[in-house]
């Protein structure tokens, strides 16, 4: 592929006061690419995540946007085109569904804007639609269960169409179904050419629906595959990461179900 | 969508209708009454002799001023609610008022002379002033309870250091009293005038901060994400807020509560979002002030309260309530 990668990063690094948390990494990320975000506790996988949006600025290294460099990017601009979702969005936003995903329109609207425009009224129902949450359209965001509000987190995402998705762990507070559908949704929006880079801590939820995993362990990048094919490299690889006997037992459908070998812990 | 619309641009005519008739109400009352003929008589021809003297001279920018006071607090009241994220967050409170009013005192017995612009120029300054430093003070506004904290404290310092100055100088004693209270004894037209500055900084302020206030209640990460810069943001609504403070404490002294409780009210009116909380906090901060200021001129008539001690006896139960309800 020759296209130019949505997101690309030479020797990223991140710390907090004087501590290195994300050593020098190298990145490419393409439209339309699944890459799943995976590690131990303290790998370093929100901060490299909130490093590449942009949410915290880069402490050495070079971000490029579609072949731009981020500091050539204004904050509106960079806006547009990255979007990113913490681990747990507020909940108790005195929001409907609607005004929250109106207000994911802000970087193209003039800071005067009073009333939405049909462009914004068509783009906004177009992204509560793709996530399948138009019943509830008109109900405060407190109102919703946690996969519903997660929904509209995402389509508040998505209403300024970005090139890429950056999501920080969206399944922790989810049910094993919601998990599933957004998954789901996740995989049919890089279907349509968005680029999706997810941290997850479940490894069969990651092998079953993403094209890519990275591995990643005291702020390094150990393992950086195409799972698609043959997930196995990769559970070899996450076991060292994670110092744990990873078993795989075949699923008829996607990849694989990976569990801890709880009787053989390697340490 | 439509429905909640016109209900609010409902509440808002009504708010405006209750403004007027407070405005009203407060030309007509005093040490002596006018019909509301009267008033518009002594408004508008000049040869109705001495009701035209009291009602133009007099009560006119009088009431004027009494209305930019509860204007400016509602106004700096709901930013900083909005900035803090905390409900009980005012302009006194947050010791901003105080540090306007030190400016001012400093001023006033440095140079005893100078000219009441020049006054509202210092207590202006002082107002900024006081929110940069609490700003700083605070690390930037992110934690309410450290705020709050912070503001008490520079509030307490400033009162006492105002307090200080005052019985040191005799200079100030007479004003001293009206001013720590609060009230709009003596305001007229040098007061009013400010009207003429406030309200394009109030639109200016409004506009260039609604939008970007609401997308900071979303979260930090999300707003950095739409584009914000949350710390610019909080930086520039809470030295706005000194701004407007200053401007109402170079008029009326210290009036506590109305910054606090204009917005509560105004929210529970009007409804959600910055743009529609700031106009309303700006409407039922005039109304109260205006409402304050009569009151205080009718209830011990011919001599007057300050309406600052009437904004605090209505004003502290409903932060009582207000506690109260966030507790339970």
């Amino acid at each position: 592929m020759t296209t130019i990668p949505v997101i690309a990063c030479n020797n990223l690094t991140l710390g907090y006061n004087d501590k290195v948390v994300i050593d020098s990494i190298n990145l490419e990320v393409r439209s339309g690419e699944f890459v799943a975000l995976l590690g131990p506790n303290a790998s370093g996988k929100s901060t490299l995540l909130r490093g590449l949006s942009g949410i915290r600025t880069i402490d050495a290294g070079e971000l490029i946007f579609s072949g731009q460099e981020s500091s050539l990017i204004t904050p509106r601009q960079l806006a547009k085109q990255v979007a990113f979702l913490p681990q747990s969005p507020l909940t108790d936003v005195d929001l409907t569904v609607r005004e929250l995903v109106g207000r994911g329109r802000s970087p193209y609207l003039s800071r005067f804007t009073v009333t939405d425009s049909e462009t914004t009224k068509h783009e906004v129902n177009r992204a509560i639609k793709s996530v399948g949450v138009e019943l509830l359209a008109e109900r405060t965001l407190g109102s919703l269960s946690g996969g519903e509000a997660q929904r509209a987190w995402i389509a508040f995402a998505l209403v300024k169409k970005p090139q890429i998705l950056m999501l920080d762990e969206p399944t922790s507070h989810l049910d094993i179904k919601y998990q599933r559908d957004l998954m789901k949704l996740l995989k049919e929006l890089c279907g349509e050419g968005l680029a999706v880079i997810v941290v997850l801590h479940d490894i069969s939820l990651a092998l079953a629906y993403s094209d890519r995993v990275i591995g990643l362990d005291q702020g390094k990048i150990v393992f950086d595959g195409d799972v698609r094919n043959d997930p196995e490299p990769s559970i070899q690889a996450l076991s060292k990461i994670f110092r744990m006997n990873l078993v795989s037992l075949p699923n008829s459908m996607g990849g694989p179900l990976v569990a801890p070998d709880w009787n053989n812990p390697e340490d | 969508m439509e429905l909640v619309k016109s209900m609010v641009a409902r509440s808002f005519v009504l708010l405006v209708l209750i403004a007027l008739l407070a405005f009203l109400f407060s030309l007509q009352f005093g040490t002596s009454y006018f019909s509301p003929i009267e008033v518009i008589n002594g408004l508008i021809f000049s040869d109705s002799g001495i009701d035209h003297t009291i009602i133009w001279e007099i009560r006119f920018p009088r009431s004027l001023s009494a209305a930019l006071v509860g204007a400016a607090l509602g106004l700096a009241g709901a930013m900083l609610q909005g900035t803090t994220r905390n409900p009980l967050a005012d302009p006194a409170i947050l010791g901003i008022s105080a540090l306007a009013g030190l400016a001012l005192a400093l001023a006033v017995v440095i140079f005893p002379l100078i000219n009441s612009y020049v006054r509202g120029i210092a207590c202006i300054a002082g107002g900024v002033a006081g929110g940069g430093l609490i700003l700083i003070l605070s690390r930037g506004f992110v934690s309410p309870l450290r705020i709050t904290i912070v503001g008490v404290a520079v509030g307490a310092f400033a009162s006492a250091c105002i307090v200080g100055l005052i019985t040191g100088s005799r200079v100030v004693l007479d004003l001293a009293l009206g001013f720590l209270a609060g009230g709009l004894y003596g305001s007229g037209w040098e007061d009013a005038f400010w009207w003429i500055l406030f309200l394009p900084m109030m639109f200016i302020g409004i506009m260039g901060l609604a939008n970007r206030l609401d997308n900071l209640a979303l979260g930090d990460e999300i707003a950095i994400n739409l584009g914000e810069n949350p710390d610019r943001t909080r930086a520039a609504a809470v030295l706005f807020s000194g701004l407007v403070t200053g401007v109402a404490v170079s008029i009326s002294g210290l009036v506590s509560f109305v910054g606090l409780a204009s917005p509560h009210i105004a929210r529970s009116i009007v409804g959600r979002g910055s743009l529609n909380l700031f106009f309303g906090s700006i409407l039922v901060g005039s109304i109260v002030m205006l409402t304050a200021d009569t009151v205080a001129r009718v209830v011990i008539s011919p001599s007057e309260l300050p309406a600052g001690i009437l904004t605090a006896i209505v004003g502290a139960p409903i932060l009582i309530y207000l506690v109260r309800s966030k507790l339970s």
